[in-house]
């Protein structure tokens, strides 16, 4: 399988990235096609906890996309309530395979710091966010202390 | 193979908006692809050399008049024909095979094609493809060559390879970095032909860097001008054919008399195939 090939390059590479937001990466221990990255938004209101995101390559990784959803809950416009959301980057159409991980991981680091209101997947929280940010900030954070693990030390 | 042309066409609507739909139609259109994908996968990747003949068995002669005298003329010409699959990426998949067979046969020809798959890897770094998941692509590409140069792979195990969908993947994928690096290594040339507002590197993004995407003249020029073949497109459909006639030899400028291809595709509606010369007969 040429996907392994590729996967375990990306997985050294981005556990050494340096990137404290997403270099906390596990694998699945019989199957390389399971990731869990922890991650760890800089920007209020989700600077106080962890989110795990989930990872599942296909078996012809690289030529097609890996499937990227949220495990732990986040109180976003962008994410829905089963962790889903829509990041460009890893659409069957827009996907390339020389994309990395670390990109990929990337661009949701930056969907989770700056919500993107105009292409929400949840209406209600994107309509608080821009009518009533401060009571969505409240929710935000009251969410993530209750839901989100404990970023590590 | 008329299938797969139409399965061509049908694909080409896979990408409408995603906003404002409902689960059950994106269920809809995840089957529709699906039984798309499964109608291509059903033709090999690469099909053995076969009789002109086959081609003109698939045409009626009430019914489709003109690609059946088309097929039976060029008959007189050619002698065989290799199927391609039609998934997109049939343009660079026939090529690479055009050239792999090329190789198989001329050492000093696969020497060379490996010094130059070198020297692109190179280049695609200066040009600023820096990740080394593109340079991942090059050297799984040489690999592959320099199997066959040291006699660990012999055409049996080259045609396996070719029709390996992830080894094949990894191949092609070689082809559309180095179509895109000559594009972009030449962007004051080829920018004027980009339409609908994109840049050049968008396009190349967008259009080159993803697999399945098929090719337009642009992408064929640049493939042709990076590998340093000549080639020469037959046309079934007079009409598809950029100068009005029959066929195009590639690089432009090249007229018949002097022009002999190192490889030669034919083209039906949004489709190629490799077709082969009749060995001259000795007079």
């Amino acid at each position: 399988m040429s996907a392994t090939r590729r996967l375990q390059k990306e997985l050294g590479d981005l556990k050494n990235c340096g990137v404290k937001a997403y270099e906390n990466v596990e694998c699945e221990e019989t199957n390389l096609l399971k990731w869990t990255v922890l991650l760890l938004p800089d920007k209020e209101p989700y600077n106080k906890g962890a989110f795990k995101v989930g990872i599942t390559f296909p078996v012809d990784y690289p030529f097609k996309p890996p499937k990227v959803t949220f495990e732990t809950k986040i109180y976003h416009p962008n994410v829905d309530e089963e962790g889903k959301f829509c990041l460009p980057i890893v659409t069957a159409e827009n996907w390339k395979p020389a994309t990395k991980t670390e990109q990929v991981m990337m661009a949701l680091l930056s969907l989770i710091n700056e919500p993107e209101p105009s292409h929400p997947i949840r209406a209600d929280v994107a309509e608080e966010f821009q009518k009533d940010n401060k009571k969505f900030m409240k929710t935000a954070e009251e969410h993530t202390r209750k839901h989100a693990e404990k970023r590590p030390e | 193979m008329l299938q797969t042309d139409m399965v061509h066409g049908s694909s080409e609507n896979q990408t409408t908006s995603t906003e404002a739909i409902t689960e059950d139609e994106i269920l809809l259109q995840d089957q529709q692809l699906k039984r798309i994908e499964d109608e291509q996968k059903s033709a090999p990747l690469v099909g053995d050399k076969c009789s002109l003949f086959s081609l003109v068995a698939l045409y009626d002669p009430d019914t489709s008049s003109a690609f059946f005298s088309k097929a039976n003329e060029l008959t007189e010409v050619y002698s065989d024909i290799r199927f391609i699959r039609g998934d997109g990426n049939c343009f660079y998949r026939a090529v690479l095979v055009g050239l792999v067979e090329i190789m198989l046969a001329d050492k000093e020809k696969l020497r060379k094609f490996i010094t130059s798959s070198k020297e692109w890897t190179e280049k695609l770094v200066k040009l600023g493809f820096p990740d080394w998941t593109c340079t991942d692509f090059c050297e799984f590409f040489i690999e592959f060559l320099q199997n066959i140069y040291d006699g660990k792979d012999n055409a049996d195990a080259v045609f396996k390879n070719l029709n390996d969908d992830n080894t094949a993947n990894y191949l092609l994928m070689f082809f559309r970095l180095i179509t895109s690096g000559h594009l972009k290594e030449n962007a004051a040339h080829y920018e004027p032909f980009i339409g609908e507002g994109l840049t050049l590197a968008q396009y190349c993004e967008t259009e080159i860097e993803a697999m399945w995407k098929e090719s337009d003249h642009l992408a064929i020029i640049a493939l042709v001008k990076a590998t340093n073949i000549r080639l020469r497109i037959e046309y079934m459909d007079r009409s598809e054919a950029p100068n009005g006639g029959w066929h195009h030899n590639l690089p432009d400028g090249n007229d018949d008399a002097s022009f002999v291809p190192d490889i030669t595709l034919l083209y039906r509606p949004g489709h190629y195939d490799l077709i082969y010369k009749k060995p001259a007969v000795a007079s």
